[in-house]
């Protein structure tokens, strides 16, 4: 086989197109970027409003002497506040990063491919941060519950349940960021460095 | 880029260079995906004409957004797995053969081959099929002129090694 029998077959083809509708192909591509942006803005106000309404029902609570806020309770509020913040945005960089790749998508492929390569490892990083966040969140939830029980805020039952809970969304939130890296990041990365060490 | 203009740049793309993202998805996925890919490519070509700046030739642009894609398919795929219902409505486009001397069958054959190239490889040999000069190719991938044709040298002789094995009529 030689590149000139290659190239004749490769002459002798065509794209079999029906009548291609292009105003309702751009109509849905239109639909597709402005749902994407939709999901966007809605992850951005739901995670704003969860923050905003966890400190809403905490000083509520407060006034209406429903659940006092204690220095050990307004401690907990802004440690879990700012570590929500904290990855709330690097999440937010990551999804900039994954729209800037998109939007560049035109250059040439070493730089595409070094874009990607680039949100790949802003991803594994954000993995890497959450793998020593949630065990340090578990921990000062877990001792936050236990200085209530010992302050006398909350009974034993309420404190082993509170602990028992975090334990579990974290370990939770810890499977499904390791399953993200080991089946999605990691390969990826691999396949990223393979290919742009092909195009050196 | 004004919505005009950049509808323009689209149609421009569908009507003539439609080839680009066929070929390209022949030449990277098996059938099962390649319609998926093609619509990818479409929305990505959608999402990147804004920074087409016209320093290049349109095409150009297109093989580097189909290209690269291709490359970033994988991830693509599972971004993208619930956008796509979307789009199941446009009609299916498709590669055939022109005339009796090459069959369909030699154009899987065809592609079959060239997929067994590593994925840059993949690329510089596409572009090559589709006439693009050596400074062109190096314009899509980020090449030097000089490793296009040393790639392009490495191809053949590995193309040479291959024997023609699909049974057409």
């Amino acid at each position: 086989m030689d590149l000139n029998r290659l190239e004749h077959a490769w002459d002798k083809q065509s794209v079999a197109a029906p009548a291609v509708p292009i105003a309702t192909v751009i109509a849905r591509l239109e639909a597709e970027v402005r749902s994407a942006e939709r999901r966007f803005r809605g992850a951005i106000v739901i995670a704003v409003s969860l923050l905003i309404l966890g400190w809403i029902t905490a000083i509520a609570a407060h006034l209406a002497g429903i659940k006092p806020l204690t220095p050990l309770t307004l401690v907990s509020q802004l440690i879990g506040s700012a570590l929500y913040v904290a990855l709330f945005m690097r999440a937010l960089e990551s999804a900039r990063a994954t729209r800037r790749e998109i939007a560049q998508s035109g250059g040439t492929l070493r730089d595409s491919l070094a874009a990607s390569l680039r949100t790949i490892e802003l991803q594994i990083q954000n993995a890497r941060i959450a793998a020593v966040a949630i065990p340090t969140v578990v921990a000062i939830g877990g001792g936050l519950f236990l200085a209530r029980y010992f302050a006398g805020e909350i009974p034993g039952f309420s404190a082993a349940l509170g602990s028992g809970f975090i334990a579990v969304l974290g370990a939770m939130i810890g499977a499904a960021i390791w399953d993200r890296y080991r089946s999605l990041l990691a390969p990826r990365r691999r396949e990223l460095n393979e290919t742009l060490s092909g195009l050196e | 880029m004004e919505p005009a203009k950049r509808e323009a740049l689209f149609a421009e793309a569908m009507k003539q260079h439609l080839g680009i993202f066929l070929k390209t998805a022949y030449a990277f996925t098996l059938p099962a995906d390649r319609d998926d890919l093609v619509q990818e490519m479409l929305l990505a070509a959608w999402q990147a004409l804004p920074s087409f700046d016209g320093t290049s030739k349109l095409s150009t642009f297109l093989y580097r957004v189909a290209n690269n894609r291709a490359l970033n398919w994988n991830r693509a795929q599972r971004r993208y797995g619930h956008k796509l219902a979307a789009l199941e409505q446009c009609p299916q486009l498709t590669l055939e053969a022109d005339d009796a001397t090459t069959d369909n069958a030699r154009l899987d054959w065809l592609y079959a081959l060239i997929r067994e190239l590593p994925p840059a490889d993949r690329t510089v040999l596409l572009l090559q099929l589709d006439r693009l000069s050596h400074r062109e190719i190096g314009e899509v991938t980020g090449l030097t002129e000089n490793n296009v044709g040393v790639r392009l040298h490495r191809i053949k002789r590995w193309l040479s090694e291959k024997k023609e094995t699909h049974h057409g009529p």
